[in-house]
């Protein structure tokens, strides 16, 4: 059998090249340089001792996300609309490897997992019909505005304009969130049932049984599975160095086990991974502030764990997770060429911030987002982090398929 | 499945190949499911009254303490709770008394008071603010032999009694600086009594400082309709609670990491563990282990009311104390003493005078002191309580 092998683009040097690079070297040395301040100075008063490994965390998550494009609406994009399931292999790869670590973890810290020891700093949530409205607002709100809350971190450094009226309608949904938050709360959450698998049936079935349905999904999933293009026969010399670390997408195994490494380092050290917490502090803050909301929400200060808001007026660790994911997606999406200014009009822009709004509330409402409720979910054996996805996965497959992102930005979306 | 887009059905073989996969896949995920749905329904905490069933897993490694007894009561909020004028001034009560009948005004006025034998104020059985009934507050308010309240029927009967309607107001005061008054005003806003008042200064305030009348006379009313509630238990904490943040606190080094206050007001030396209760005063208060809930602060009853006259500081300053011992009001507050009598005076002035969300943990040091297994924080640098040295 002949292959067609289709030649690799000639890369060369260019002077925009020296420009990227010089630039993404000087990125780099201010995300080290923070660290290294933050670590010297133990983090006093800009979140404490862990400020500066979450913000290397962040970091390595932005280098992740950016070139192993683990981003929730292209996977879906990919696979709704083109019918390609291979970003999917991320996601289920880095659920795996996080669970298996959360696992090591929990056994160390509750040895005999019952219902009522369900470990607190874990996001484990309630499930309720608040869950599934609030996943089905997300999943929705993503394929408005061009990404998931972590998509748009990320993608705004990759000159994704959107990202900006996007995430400015977070922090507004997160408002409006906590306005419902007392309506959503009594009438749904409160008395639902917060199942954690380990509990009554030990860690080992737990785990089995997601790698069971991982396994499941990743099987079934191989029916969207388009042909791969062949590479001609190469040596491996700097410029096929640069060319795979900065310019080819990073493999889906690669990048799927390096989120769930970074999700296992981060929650034994600090916290589980999510990057809402900070953002909707920003919110309720102003809010309470102003005098909008009551001090002290039911519920949400009492024994929810997720990833949502606590009244604070300084930076926390979350914070430094994610400046690291912003600053170390453009460092490392520069020196491939893949900073480029997308078009922003007035009409994208506003479809961007409705879809933030329906983000925002989502993830206020649910607790957090794709990071820190579905991923950080699934790893802490949450059924909730289950139920989220399932509900976001249902509202973006219904978004795509009926073109809601190509409507809300047309011309974005060539292919 | 996707076995037939794969494979080309061309000949018998792969045809039985694809059967054979796909029962394969049939069966896998028939097993999938079943484990998930398995799984899935052992998880929650439904069986939380009988951790050992269900699971095996758990059997012999560990037991629950904490008894799980049942009381009757629901979640109310604070809105029937918060009074908008909680305090009546001994000059206002005196106003009502000139102007004639008290029932007639809508004011029932009671006095609920501990009749210590070295109290210097007169018994209410010798003599009494006018129009005031009394209610005896161990007798009365509790069931016999239980360490709870009366049901809510039965405080229907003894409210109506005592001529309690709906729109009442229930002016309360007593001796000891309104220790059991408070007590009482904490247990009839648990039943929904919404107008609740306290004489401030109590007894001590009307006969001492200012030397008003006190009379014989033994009013009779006629019946009320009040109709009590469910416990209000947002105004009620019990041990697994409290349980629940103490381990939270203990495990932060005893350090206040929980989201609640937990506030002590029992005196610096009790909270502290140096000394348990003395049993010639408070006996049947007797605690085997001493010291205090980790992560409680000590803020003592007395520091809040004016030694002179008995009654309660200035919002403002009772807020300033607790704020300077490092109660942070954002968060909900617990509070306990030995009984729970003080930690209602204390319920009363953050509560009712500061409007913030307050419980009593009735249970108090008397339960937890004697507690099988529930942490305890000494900090008086020794052992102490019946297996410490200084126990007796």
């Amino acid at each position: 059998m002949t292959v067609q092998v289709r030649p690799d683009r000639e890369l060369g040097w260019t002077r925009a090249d020296t420009i990227r690079t010089a630039v993404a070297v000087a990125v780099a040395a201010l995300l080290l340089g923070l660290a290294g301040y933050l670590a010297a100075t133990d983090g006093e008063g800009l979140g404490g001792s862990n400020a500066a490994l979450m913000l290397l965390i962040g970091a390595g998550l932005g280098i992740l996300f950016e070139r192993g494009r683990y981003c929730f609406f292209c996977v879906f994009r990919d696979l709704f609309e083109k019918k390609n399931s291979r970003g999917m292999y991320a996601i289920l790869v880095s659920i795996a490897v996080g669970m298996i670590g959360y696992a090591a973890i929990f056994s160390t810290r509750v040895p005999t997992p019952r219902g009522d020891n369900i470990p607190a700093d874990a996001h484990i949530a309630p499930v309720s019909a608040a869950l599934v409205i609030a996943g089905l607002a997300f999943g929705l709100g993503m394929v408005l505005s061009g990404g998931c809350i972590a998509g748009h971190l990320y993608r705004l450094p990759e000159g994704h304009l959107r990202s900006i009226p996007a995430l400015c309608g977070v922090v507004v949904g997160f408002g409006l969130g906590f306005l419902n938050w007392d309506f959503m709360y009594s009438h749904f959450i409160l008395g639902a049932p917060v199942p954690w698998l380990p509990a009554g049936n030990g860690y080992v079935l737990a785990v089995l049984l997601q790698l069971g349905a991982l396994v499941a999904i990743g099987v079934w999933l191989l029916r969207w599975n388009p042909q791969v293009q062949g590479r001609g026969n190469r040596t491996v010399d700097a410029t096929e160095l640069r060319r795979v670390v900065f310019f080819k997408r990073w493999p889906a195994l690669a990048t799927g086990t390096g989120v769930g490494l970074l999700a296992i380092l981060a929650y034994y050290k600090d916290q589980p991974l999510g990057v809402t917490q900070q953002i909707s502090s920003l919110s309720r803050t102003g809010m309470t502030e102003a005098g909008w909301l009551d001090q002290f929400m039911p519920g949400l200060d009492e024994r929810l764990a997720g990833c949502v808001a606590v009244v604070t007026h300084t930076i926390t660790t979350n914070g430094w997770l994610i400046l690291g994911i912003a600053l170390a997606s453009l460092a490392a999406a520069l020196p491939g060429r893949r900073v480029r200014l997308e078009k922003a009009t007035v009409f994208n822009s506003s479809t961007a911030f409705a879809g933030g709004i329906l983000l925002g509330w989502g993830a206020m409402i649910g607790l957090g987002c794709t990071i820190g409720v579905m991923l950080s979910g699934t790893h802490a054996f949450a059924l909730s982090g289950w139920v989220f996805g399932a509900a976001i996965v249902v509202a973006a497959g219904l978004g795509f398929r009926f073109g809601l992102h190509r409507k809300a930005a047309p011309g974005a979306f060539s292919d | 499945m996707s076995t037939e887009e794969t494979t080309p059905p061309t000949s018998t073989g792969t045809r039985k190949g694809a059967a054979g996969k796909t029962a394969i896949a049939v069966i896998a995920t028939a097993a999938l499911a079943g484990t998930a749905g398995f799984v899935v329904a052992n998880s929650t905490n439904d069986g939380a009254e009988t951790p050992t069933t269900g699971s095996g897993t758990t059997a012999g490694e560990a037991a629950a303490t904490v008894t799980d007894v049942e009381i009757p009561g629901e979640n109310r909020g604070f809105d029937d709770v918060h009074t908008d004028e909680p305090l009546a001034t001994t000059d206002w009560l005196a106003e009502r008394l000139d102007e004639g009948d008290l029932h007639e005004q809508g004011i029932v006025l009671l006095d609920v008071s501990e009749n210590l034998p070295n109290s210097d104020l007169t018994p209410y059985s010798e003599a009494h603010i006018p129009q005031a009934q009394y209610v005896e507050w161990s007798e009365e308010f509790t069931q016999p032999n239980t360490r709870e309240f009366i049901s809510a029927d039965e405080f229907t009967e003894l409210a109506q009694s005592l001529g309690i309607n709906d729109d009442s107001t229930v002016v309360l005061y007593g001796d000891n600086n309104n220790w059991f008054a408070a007590y009482a005003s904490w247990v009839f806003n648990l039943y929904g009594v919404e107008d609740v008042k306290l004489l401030d200064g109590g007894l001590h305030k009307w006969e001492l400082y200012d030397e008003r009348e006190l009379v014989e006379e033994v009013p009779a009313v006629p019946a009320g309709n009040f109709e009590a509630e469910a416990q209000n238990h947002d105004i009620r904490a019990f041990q697994p609670e409290v349980l629940e943040l103490a381990e939270e606190n203990a495990e932060a080094g005893g350090e206040a990491a929980a989201a609640v206050n937990l506030v002590d007001i029992r005196s610096a030396e009790e909270h502290t563990g140096e000394i348990g209760v003395d049993p010639d005063i408070f006996q049947g208060e007797g605690a085997a282990i001493w010291g205090h809930i980790p992560g409680s602060i000590n803020v003592t009853w007395t520091q809040i009311v004016d030694e002179e006259t008995g009654e309660f500081l200035p919002a403002e300053e009772i807020r300033a104390l607790y704020e300077d011992a490092g109660v942070n009001f954002d968060n909900p507050t617990i509070a306990y003493c030995r009984i729970g009598e003080r930690a209602s005076h204390t319920w009363y002035a953050l509560s009712q005078i500061l409007g913030e969300e307050v419980k009593v943990y009735d249970g108090s040091w008397s339960e937890w002191g004697n507690s099988v297994g529930v942490p305890v924080a000494n900090t008086s640098g020794q052992r102490a309580g019946l297996w410490g040295q200084s126990g007796d």
